[in-house]
């Protein structure tokens, strides 16, 4: 029922009205992604560029700023920019990254390890290099597509020259806009690889334009995603989460839940989650928040509490220490139990996949206990056997209990399970935006831990392998050398690495350990690492 | 570990790294420019999510301040946790246990409904709290048990009659409810589920499935040989477990039977007692009663008119109300094993076929265990189905172990009954003739036999306007010797009829049951039938006479012929003598009752003989006239043999139903006109209707083969040569044709209605069967989950 108008409106771009955290308005560049209309006013469903997508909203029209539409088809056929010189993302400082970030990825992760994101950078630099070259009638698609992410950190643009030049017009109109260049965040130090991000951008942006877009400039998008490796569209049978999402339904790119309540807690979804279609309308799904059962209604949930005396996760509870418990599920043995928890985090997972059953998986809740019960605070999959030393698949704190050191207590606890396996171990990649926080501060604080309390051995100075740490922490080596290097700890002096120890380091790390008082006691740990290798199916 | 750009060196893992404190290397940012060399480590995020506008600042506000400032968090959609009635949802009186909580294995699995009472239903279930029983439990517990009995065709009321245990009433109300909601309701199931891969891969794109299998390469990845061995292994097991599972469900069917056999033999005593019959004389009154009125198979041997119409109302009256004779039978299939049964005894028949057949047996041994059992289940047991499955109980079902060939196109229609331009011989003694039933004794009117499958001989009739004559005349009479001089002038046209019967004028043909001693000879088809025939001197003028080509010139003939008959006919009337006419053929066959009974006896299937052979052919032996016990084991032949004429005299087991068996009932349901129907039915002449133009093609099935010979028996789409052969067998005969004069039209066919006393017994048959089914789906089902 959408008139051709608003239809043709998808996959546009254009400045869209939101508070930031200082609730103060700004216009951040935004893509259409859907509209509807609901009692004659129309809604779209906008995804703002460069922001996460857990913030994609619906909007009112008057939140749009029609007049900065961006036609990504026209833009891409303007013949004015096809001629610009230089307008070739294949530049030589690209290509150098590019076979930079291959190299060190084939040095730092061995043989199998990491696999994931590796073919998929190469598989994206073929189209991009096809299309740029003057022989395809494909013009400069790129630069607009690179613009957008321009226009948000456009001191990154610094290092890229070219691409100045070629978005100079569209850069033009957006800085105007006073609200883009305030968002430009300061760029201390850390060196950030933002031409990177254009590739996958563009490779987006061509996805999800509307038909007849993509249609005059793009192959068909399996064509420049698929057929180089020529997988089939089902996913690889291992692990929770997907990185090259492709294939995404447009469906998918969208929340569809808009309120659940758990609990005495309402959460707003942050994903698509596969919970049955005929509940995506309600305005709120009811779950119970024991056996995490999905309900339409209140007076369903009502029912189901009659009949549900679950008041603890249907697992075994390896440790307990206050009110904090942790529950071991098996995927296989309680698949109704995993499957309603897998779809409650992929609410708040945007790479986890649920493809497949959870049957190679363990689940470990997290819970709070008070005299209702014991409650879920947030969660953490393994896979059983995992080839690739992932310790944990999907990781969530649930939100209402964000930012409160659960999510660190999560990762601390899924290192203690390694340290009793005996193995080290690291997340099954990609990691989200909070994840890499959380993670990082997590190994920052555990290595910076063992730093500190090194003892000067027979007056030389301390020193420490990084396998040492490695084996102290379960953390993966290539986790722990990532992390020095993230707090600038390694150095080469005098012909040797060192690790040095600055004051802000230091301090900063007293003053978040005396904030960090959720702390796993390995001793409440009762768990026995099974050999699911021997069993043989999971 | 990484390569520097500058130094060849690397970052060794294993080498010791001094800590330094940054205030004691004063000179450490000369070494920075090295620094730089230092390689950087993925992050682990997709690259495009890196770089959102968040999270760097977070980043850099991490870096910055060495701690997150709160305007530097990313920002998450919010959540509430302030859900008033949240207390009164949850009872808050739970205890932390003193030690760890560990779950026994399947202390999960509580028989608790799936389902959730919604307010719609709070409703209802409170209006109908004020007529009848329920709980809100129950409703739910309901409802789960439909919505889980459902495919993709939802429960019908029969079967979920079968699923719940709950009375009639109850069911039907809910059933009702359930059925509107369903129907009103966009989703596939009302407990709502995640959907579920389509096992033809076109789901896999689907963004709203989830948690597909893993299984297709994941099962056999690890010793494979015996991965495949546990598998069969398993299968077997299943296969077993679901024999078992049937056995225990017939073992629940016989006691039950037992049980409500014993009440009902209390209660019998109990009213006895009251009325004080402690001779018995009530109770046998009673069972001659009940001999009489409820067989459900033709009587063996109908004594009387009156009783045989009793049989056909009682008949219609099951028919009618299938369900209610589920009990009954089971009952009576109990009581067979008992004892051997008195055939010729004036014992009640058994109504009604056995239970069950190995078909039942075998319906968990699925071909693979694990292609989805409940789709498997489900299938084939609703309403709608049916509606889509004409055939619906009759539809044809692959028997284990039967090899199935496709039909010969090239030896279609080429029976001896059939015309040349079928590749048959029309022979003589396959034609309309006027036909009589020795038991009961009765003239049919025209009829042709022919034998369709498994052997079994089928009787096509053909109405005409004389029809009422054919059944008004007295067969005694046909066999009385001809009467030495002519008919008094006054004969009606009936007489007339008669004689030119008499005088062999018309063939007349008279089936009977063999004798026990004939059956030796009895080897082929109609041989020693074809061979009486042959020996009284039929010659068809049209004898194989005729090929393709001249079918037009033969229909010609036929109608010159017709017209010719006709006119004679007039003349007849008229003149009211006995007309001479162009006799060609005119001799009668007056078949005599050996080998009528012969004809009738000859036809033997060979399952039938190994069926008899194996099980009872000892009780057999004494049966009367042939006739097999209405044993369901006897698939086939409901319709059973009376042809002999004594009872007395010894039938073979073996016979199977004679042409002459048509029963009266059979016959008349199937005509075409319902008058005519019914004076059949009494044997009375009536008038019928002459306003009839269409041929009746009536089919008489013997055997359980309907559909099979009906369409053998039309074919339809072709001409009938109905008209034409009797119109070539009986030239002197003064019927109209006035359907052969309009040439051939195709003649109606009676086909529902083919044979009521052949339907009603399969009818049965196939009714326990589903009923069975069913029953046992659900005990699948719950084995299954």
């Amino acid at each position: 029922p959408l008139e051709p108008g608003l239809i043709q409106n998808i996959g546009c771009r254009l400045p869209v009205l939101r508070k930031n955290q200082e609730h103060e308005d700004e216009w951040p560049l935004a893509e259409i992604l859907s509209v509807k209309e609901v009692s004659g006013r129309k809604l779209y469903y906008v995804h703002y560029i460069d922001f996460n997508k857990r913030l994609d909203e619906w909007v009112t029209s008057d939140r749009l700023d029609m007049k900065k539409l961006q036609f990504p088809k026209k833009e891409a056929k303007t013949p004015t920019k096809n001629g610009l010189p230089g307008s070739r993302p294949s530049s030589p400082e690209r290509e150098v990254r590019k076979s930079l970030d291959l190299n060190l990825q084939s040095a730092t992760a061995p043989s199998r390890g990491k696999t994931l994101p590796t073919p998929k950078r190469k598989v994206e630099t073929v189209p991009l290099a096809t299309q740029v070259s003057p022989a395809t009638p494909v013009p400069s698609l790129p630069s607009s597509a690179e613009a957008s992410q321009a226009s948000v950190f456009p001191a990154v643009r610094d290092t890229n020259t070219f691409k100045s030049r070629e978005d100079h017009d569209q850069l033009a109109s957006l800085t105007t806009n006073g609200t883009a260049r305030r968002l430009i965040p300061a760029q201390p130090g850390r060196k950030r690889k933002a031409n990177c991000g254009g590739t996958d951008e563009m490779i987006k942006v061509l996805q999800y334009n509307n038909p007849q877009s993509a249609s005059v400039f793009l192959p068909p998008p399996e064509d420049s995603q698929d057929s180089s490796d020529g997988i089939p569209s089902a996913p690889r049978m291992t692990g929770s989460l997907v990185s090259d999402r492709s294939h995404d339904d447009i469906v998918t790119r969208m929340k569809n839940i808009e309120c659940i309540e758990l609990g005495r807690h309402r959460l707003k979804p942050w994903y698509f989650s596969p919970y049955p279609q005929e509940l995506t309308t309600l305005p709120i799904l009811y779950l119970c928040e024991f056996c995490l059962k999905y309900l339409k209604s209140l007076k369903c949930l009502q029912r189901h509490l009659t009949k549900c005396n679950l008041r603890h996760p249907p697992g075994n509870e390896i440790y307990r220490k206050g009110t904090i418990s942790f529950f071991e599920i098996d995927g296989r043995k309680n698949k109704t139990y995993s499957q309603n928890l897998c779809l409650l985090a992929k609410c708040f997972l945007d790479h986890k996949t649920l493809y497949y059953d959870t049957d190679p998986f363990l689940f470990y809740v997290m819970t709070e206990y008070d005299s209702k019960g014991f409650h879920i605070v947030g969660y953490f999959s393994k896979e059983k056997e995992s080839t690739e030393d992932y310790n944990v698949a999907c990781i969530l704190t649930l939100p209402p209990y964000q930012r409160r050191g659960y999510g660190k207590l999560l990762i601390e606890f899924s290192y203690e399970l390694s340290k009793v396996e005996g193995k080290t171990g690291t997340p099954e990649k990609p990691l989200s935006d909070l994840g890499l926080l959380s993670y990082r501060s997590y190994w920052s604080q555990t290595i910076l831990e063992i730093l500190m309390d090194l003892k000067p051995d027979n007056g030389e100075r301390p020193q420490i392998t990084i396998n040492e740490i490695s084996e102290i922490t379960s953390v993966k080596k290539e986790d722990v050398i990532s992390t020095l290097q993230y707090l600038n700890l390694i150095n080469y002096y005098k012909g040797q690495y060192i690790l040095t120890l600055s004051e802000d380091i230091v301090e900063g790390h007293e003053r978040a350990m005396q904030k960090r008082h959720l702390r796993i006691d390995p001793k409440c740990l009762h768990f026995t690492p099974k050999d699911w290798s021997k069993r043989g199916k999971w | 570990m990484s390569k520097l750009s500058f130094r060849a060196r690397a970052l060794d893992a294993s080498k010791p790294l001094p800590v330094f404190r940054c205030e004691d290397l004063p000179d450490l940012h000369e070494y920075a420019s090295i620094n730089r060399a230092v390689p950087q480590m993925p992050t682990g995020m997709e690259k495009e999510e890196e770089s959102e506008h968040h999270l760097q600042r977070a980043i850099s506000a991490q870096q910055v301040y060495g701690e997150k400032r709160d305007n530097m968090v990313i920002p998450v959609p919010e959540a509430e946790s302030n859900i008033t009635y949240y207390d009164s949802l949850y009872p808050g009186d739970y205890k932390m246990p003193k030690q760890l909580i560990h779950i026994q294995p399947f202390s999960l699995d509580t028989e608790q409904p799936d389902y959730d009472l919604d307010s719609d239903d709070e409703a209802f279930v409170n209006k109908l709290k004020k007529k009848m029983e329920i709980s809100f439990l129950q409703f739910e517990e309901m409802i789960d048990r439909l919505e889980k009995g459902s495919g993709q065709q939802l429960v019908s009321l029969p079967e979920a009659k079968l699923l719940l245990k709950e009375d009639d009433e109850l069911i039907k109300e809910v059933f009702d409810y359930w059925s509107r909601k369903r129907k009103n309701s966009k989703a596939n199931s009302l407990i709502p589920n995640v959907k579920q891969e389509k096992r033809d891969g076109s789901s896999t794109s689907d963004p709203y499935v989830a948690f597909r299998r893993r299984t297709e390469k994941m099962q056999t990845r690890k010793n494979r040989k015996n991965d495949e061995a546990s598998y069969e292994k398993m299968l077997k097991l299943r296969r077993d477990l679901s024999r078992a599972v049937t056995i225990l469900e017939m073992i629940k069917r016989r006691e039950k039977s037992k049980r409500e056999l014993l009440h009902l033999t209390l209660e019998i005593f109990e009213k006895r007692n009251v009325m004080s019959d402690f001779g018995g004389e009530v109770m046998a009154e009673v069972l001659a009663e009940r001999a009489l009125v409820r067989p459900q198979i033709i009587p063996l041997v109908p004594l009387t008119n009156q009783y045989r119409h009793q049989d056909h109302m009682d008949l219609k009256d099951y028919k009618s109300k299938p369900e209610k004779m589920e009990v009954p039978r089971q009952k009576r299939k109990y009581e067979k094993k008992q004892k051997v049964l008195p055939l010729s005894s004036g014992t009640p028949h058994h109504p009604g076929p056995a239970v069950f057949n190995a078909k039942d047996l075998n319906q968990y041994d699925f071909p693979s265990s694990d292609d989805e059992p409940f789709s498997q289940l489900h299938s084939g047991s609703s309403e709608a189905e049916e509606e889509n499955d004409p055939d619906g109980a009759y539809a044809f079902r692959r028997k284990a172990g039967c090899q199935y060939y496709a039909a010969r196109q090239d030896r279609v229609g080429s029976w001896p009954w059939c015309g040349p331009w079928e590749g048959g011989l029309a022979e003589a003694r396959f034609r309309y003739s006027l036909t009589t039933l020795t038991v009961p004794r009765r003239c049919l009117g025209m009829a042709r036999r022919r034998v369709g499958r498994g052997g079994r001989v089928l009787l096509d009739r053909a109405y005409t306007d004389f029809d009422n004559v054919f059944h008004g005349l007295d067969p005694e009479m046909l066999d009385l010797p001809l009467p030495p001089s002519s008919p008094p002038p006054t004969a009606t046209s009936r007489s007339q009829i008669l004689l030119n019967i008499k005088s062999c004028r018309w063939r007349h043909f008279r089936p009977r049951t063999l004798p026990l001693h004939e059956l030796d000879n009895a080897h082929p088809l109609f041989r020693r039938l074809s061979r009486g025939l042959n020996n009284a001197s039929v010659q068809s003028n049209y004898t194989s006479a005729f090929t393709a080509e001249q079918y037009q010139q033969h229909q010609e003939q036929l109608a010159l012929m017709q017209k010719q008959q006709l006119e004679q006919i007039q003349l007849q009337q008229q003149a009211n003598s006995t007309a001479t006419a162009n006799s060609t053929q005119g001799l009668a066959n007056t078949l005599d009752q050996a080998s009528a009974q012969f004809a009738a006896s000859a036809l033997v299937t060979a399952d039938q003989l190994l069926a008899l052979k194996t099980k009872e052919e000892l009780a057999l032996g004494g049966g009367v006239n042939g006739v097999l016990s209405p044993s369901g084991v006897y698939k086939g032949l409901h319709l059973s043999s009376t042809a002999s004429p004594s009872p007395a005299a010894p039938a073979p087991p073996t016979t199977t139903p004679t042409p002459a068996l048509l029963h009266p009932c059979t016959a008349a349901t199937t005509t075409t006109s319902s008058t005519s129907a019914t004076s059949n039915n009494n044997g009375t002449a009536h008038p019928a209707n002459s306003t009839t133009t269409n041929t009746a093609t009536t089919q008489v099935l013997l055997g359980n083969n309907n559909n099979n010979s009906l369409r053998l028996g039309v074919p339809t789409g072709k001409r009938v040569h109905a008209p034409r052969t009797l119109s070539a067998t009986m030239p002197t005969s003064a019927l109209k044709f006035p359907h052969a004069t309009a040439n051939c039209q195709k003649p109606k066919v009676a086909t529902a209605s083919a044979s009521p006393l052949d339907i009603v017994p399969r009818e049965n048959h196939e009714q326990d069967k589903p009923a069975l089914n069913s029953l046992s789906e659900n005990t699948v089902a719950m084995e299954v989950t």
